[in-house]
């Protein structure tokens, strides 16, 4: 069986054009796969000509496959010019529009994995695709990770097509590509590259093409395994590439100058090049008037200081530099530790790591009992671990608000980034108390300084903001009225930046 | 692809200046006006930033007209073996005022925020922070200055706003009774905390070209003067000129005077200085990416994370040696004065005539 294939997994060969060799060589490629649905017909007895039809059950509209290939070739078939079959079958006979010729055994096989019907005809070395792909898949339903205030609310599904579909519908524009391509040598993932042919920077589609198909690699089935295989610095933990669940994410991003990856049977689709702010944008903040779109980005802003500092300062505070605050509050915070036996730094990890348990549970458990072991945990847990004082009930309430301030950041994967910092900014806090805050500050400043995304400077526009005449810092902490952001971010290619102008 | 092109830009060139200068100044620009001048430290700092101001202008000047790469330069016109011994010399040069001022750094560290902890214990970690830094290119360290300098400057305006009420602006008024001599040598001696500036003959070649750079660099120089003199009026009008020349960080004892509002935070003083001490950070990792910058453009064949480790460790040796720090203050004076500003000017020159020369 290996002798079908050569080294990047491909099926070697080309079809014949007889017909009985090609299903001599489809039977063994197809042995022992039991759902895929074969059958030669009869055309006409007195000149031999039969057809071949294959596809996948499951996979594939058979209705469909019944009235544009069968029913038109075995009972409408009056009008076939025996002479030329081949032509007679794919212009007139089949009735669809979604068809393409083949003419080698790989690209039957990879077509007919991919739910497509394959047509093959005696006497001839080629085939035709049909294209009849029913895959199983979910309806279009709310961004759970996602959801906003005020904005559409559909978001990507496990199906390619659908998630083309849903960005094509709002950019109605033929400049709008969808370049595809298939990744990993036995999955054979679809995955398309969309983007804004005059828009984007020149040379970006090329890098990002070229680093995807760096790699030989068995499988990609989420489109998180792409995002590691192409960011730039694998030990950053910051995300370089963001991932979103949205439609209308992904469709301004384009029209910005980005790239948007869709990759089959992911609901996240990849937009980058990707800055620090961009994670802090959620859709919402364009459709809300600028005032409450600035309020609630400053909030995220605090909230990210909180999900990061918080927990670190108190323990700087509270183990080395108490004379900082004022003596009532000092006595309450130790009165509020009394009894309890372990270290500041103890204290904070058991309640963090509780925190890190209940959110991981939260997960994995079904619906329902996710909201549940959130109470049992929250609650029950803490107020136990309270009055047994094995925790102060100021050290939950600094996990606590630790927390809900990382729920406030708009991207599930950059709070994860943030839940990872927490932590090494604790240890530092926990060695050299105020000290050791702003040594791990300024690491990760000097860490984010270096970090680029595919070469936009990470810490845009807070960095490097001048570039585009300051037009990105419009939509930075302080997002101003739309009116006001006339040229597109830095993003887009140099000589189309103006978005915006007045009639 | 799209930044990757070794440039930063002219706000990028102002906040390296600013950060570069402006943080080791505030910390003693007035305990030097003070010590040489006592109650005339005001024309002493009034002095010092025009001097620091036509420093400022001479290298801009010098750097224009080299017109390419400092190294470049040497190279070009003093040949490998002579560059490689004027590289050797601005890296001894910049580890030793960087010496300096992590001495200082860990002192005012120990003595504030960390009482009681030992200096090498303060020193370690700074010093990995800063070799961290340096490892970077300058469009690196061109965003890091960027990011940094609100920290810096924040702390800076909060200063001033909340001492505002308290200052005895009669204390600073001059009495001109200290003799021109003294003023002068005294605003000489201000030179001490502009010498970062010299970084320009290095990083203007990266500068882009969108605006004049020489007179980016100037009116730069002129606002670190005038932040200069809001610090002293500050600084001796709240603790007089007398009790600011005892300490080497007058400016320290200001912020512990002031009180936020509320009393919700009771040592405020720890908090303003615990990110204003950041710019003593871009001081020294400024040194140590230079002396970094140099090693790796003389010596290429010295892996860079090598040539980092080594000037830490020099650097570590040198700051943590028995010199006290007022020694080392009054030694660096002297070796300043006499010889590292001239050298930082006679260098440029002949690199500038030798090419000139060349030209010809």
């Amino acid at each position: 069986m290996s002798g079908y294939y050569d080294e990047e997994n491909k099926v070697i060969g080309k079809l014949s054009n007889n017909l009985d060799k090609n299903i001599e060589l489809i039977e063994e490629l197809f042995d022992k796969c039991d759902d895929i649905v074969k059958k030669r017909f009869v055309l006409d007895k007195k000149r031999h000509i039969s057809f071949y039809i294959l596809y996948i059950d499951g996979l594939t509209d058979s209705g469909m496959i019944e009235r544009t290939i069968i029913k038109p070739l075995l009972w409408d078939n009056v009008d076939i010019d025996w002479i030329d079959v081949w032509h007679t079958i794919r212009d007139k006979e089949v009735e669809t529009a979604d068809i393409m010729e083949i003419s080698t055994l790989d690209d039957l096989v990879v077509n007919v994995l991919s739910g497509n019907t394959v047509l093959l005809v005696e006497g001839y070395d080629k085939g035709i695709i049909i294209s009849s792909k029913k895959l199983p898949v979910r309806g279009i339903e709310n961004p759970d990770d996602e959801a906003g205030m005020r904005g559409s609310r559909d978001s990507f599904n496990e199906s390619f097509r659908t998630s083309t579909a849903l960005v094509r519908r709002r950019i109605r524009d033929p400049r709008l590509k969808i370049q595809q391509g298939k990744i990993g040598e036995r999955s054979r993932s679809d995955y398309a590259l969309v983007y804004m042919d005059d828009l984007v920077e020149t040379g970006l589609v090329d890098e990002i093409n070229k680093k995807i198909n760096k790699y030989r690699i068995d499988g990609i089935f989420d489109s998180g395994m792409i995002e590691q295989l192409i960011e730039h610095k694998w030990y950053s933990p910051f995300p370089q590439i963001q991932a979103t669940q949205r439609p209308d994410k992904v469709a301004s991003s384009i029209l910005e100058g980005r790239v948007a990856i869709i990759v089959d049977n992911s609901p996240e689709v990849l937009l980058l090049p990707a800055t620090w702010n961009s994670f802090f944008q959620a859709s919402d903040d364009y459709y809300t008037r600028w005032g409450i779109g600035t309020f609630a980005r400053i909030i995220r802003y605090i909230a990210a200081f909180i999900a990061i500092s918080l927990p670190g300062l108190y323990i700087a505070i509270a183990c080395f530099h108490t004379e900082i605050l004022p003596t009532n509050l000092v006595l309450s915070f130790a009165a509020a530790r009394s009894g309890v036996p372990f270290p500041v730094l103890i204290e904070v990890l058991i309640m963090e790591l509780e925190f890190e348990l209940l959110r991981e549970a939260g997960i994995r458990l079904p619906g329902q009992m996710g909201g549940t072991i959130g109470i049992v945990g929250g609650l029950i847990v803490g107020q136990a671990a309270v009055d047994a004082s094995l925790v102060s009930t100021i050290v939950v309430i600094i996990v606590a608000l630790t927390a809900i301030a990382s729920f406030a950041i708009p991207n599930e994967e950059f709070v994860s980034t943030f839940r990872i910092l927490k932590f090494f900014i604790i240890f530092m806090c926990a060695i050299w108390g105020l000290y050791g805050y702003l040594l791990g500050m300024l690491i990760m400043y000097i860490h984010l300084s270096k970090l680029e995304s595919f070469g936009i400077p990470y810490m845009m526009p807070a960095v490097s903001g001048t570039v585009n005449q300051y037009n990105d810092e419009k939509d930075y902490i302080f997002k101003l009225p739309i009116w006001t952001m006339r040229n597109r971010p830095i993003y887009t290619k140099r000589n189309e930046r103006k978005r915006m102008d007045k009639k | 692809m799209f930044s990757s092109n070794d440039e930063i830009s002219s706000r990028q060139v102002r906040r390296f200046l600013m950060v570069e200068n402006f943080s080791q100044t505030t910390f003693i620009m007035t305990a030097i006006a003070t010590r040489a001048a006592g109650n005339d430290g005001l024309l002493v700092v009034l002095l010092g930033s025009v001097f620091g101001v036509v420093y400022a202008l001479s290298l801009g000047l010098l750097a224009k007209k080299i017109n390419m790469g400092y190294i470049a330069a040497l190279r070009q016109n003093t040949g490998y073996f002579v560059t490689e011994i004027i590289a050797i010399i601005y890296i001894i040069r910049f580890l030793v005022k960087a010496g300096f001022a992590l001495k200082y750094f860990g002192v005012v560290i120990t003595k504030t925020i960390m009482r009681g902890n030992l200096q090498w214990v303060i020193i370690i970690p700074i010093i990995i922070v800063c070799a961290y830094a340096s490892s970077m290119k300058v469009e690196g360290r061109g965003r890091l200055v960027e990011l940094i300098f609100w920290w810096m400057f924040i702390p800076f305006l909060i200063v001033i706003i909340l001492s505002f009420r308290q200052i005895n602006f009669s204390s600073c008024i001059p009495s001109f009774d200290s003799g021109i001599k003294s003023v002068l040598s005294g605003s000489y001696s201000t030179l001490l905390l502009y010498l970062p500036l010299e970084f320009i003959l290095f990083s203007y070649c990266h500068a882009n070209n969108d605006v004049n750079k020489v007179k980016n660099i100037v009116v730069t120089t002129v606002w670190i003067g005038i932040m200069n003199i809001v610090i002293y009026i500050v600084t001796v009008g709240m603790i007089s000129p007398n009790f600011a020349s005892k300490s080497l960080w007058p400016t320290l004892k200001i912020m512990q005077l002031i009180e936020l509002p509320g009393g919700f935070i009771q040592r405020f003083d720890l908090f303003v200085l615990m990110f204003w001490i950041i710019g003593l950070f871009g001081v020294i990792s400024g040194y140590l990416f230079y002396s970094n910058d140099i090693c790796k453009k003389v010596f290429p064949f010295i892996n860079q994370w090598i040539s980092i480790v080594i000037l830490s460790v020099i650097l570590f040796v040198i700051a943590v040696g028995k010199t006290t720090l007022n020694e080392y203050y009054n030694n660096l004076l002297i070796y300043v004065c006499y010889f590292d500003i001239p050298l930082s000017l006679i260098i440029p020159c002949s690199v500038l005539l030798l090419k000139s020369r060349r030209v010809k």
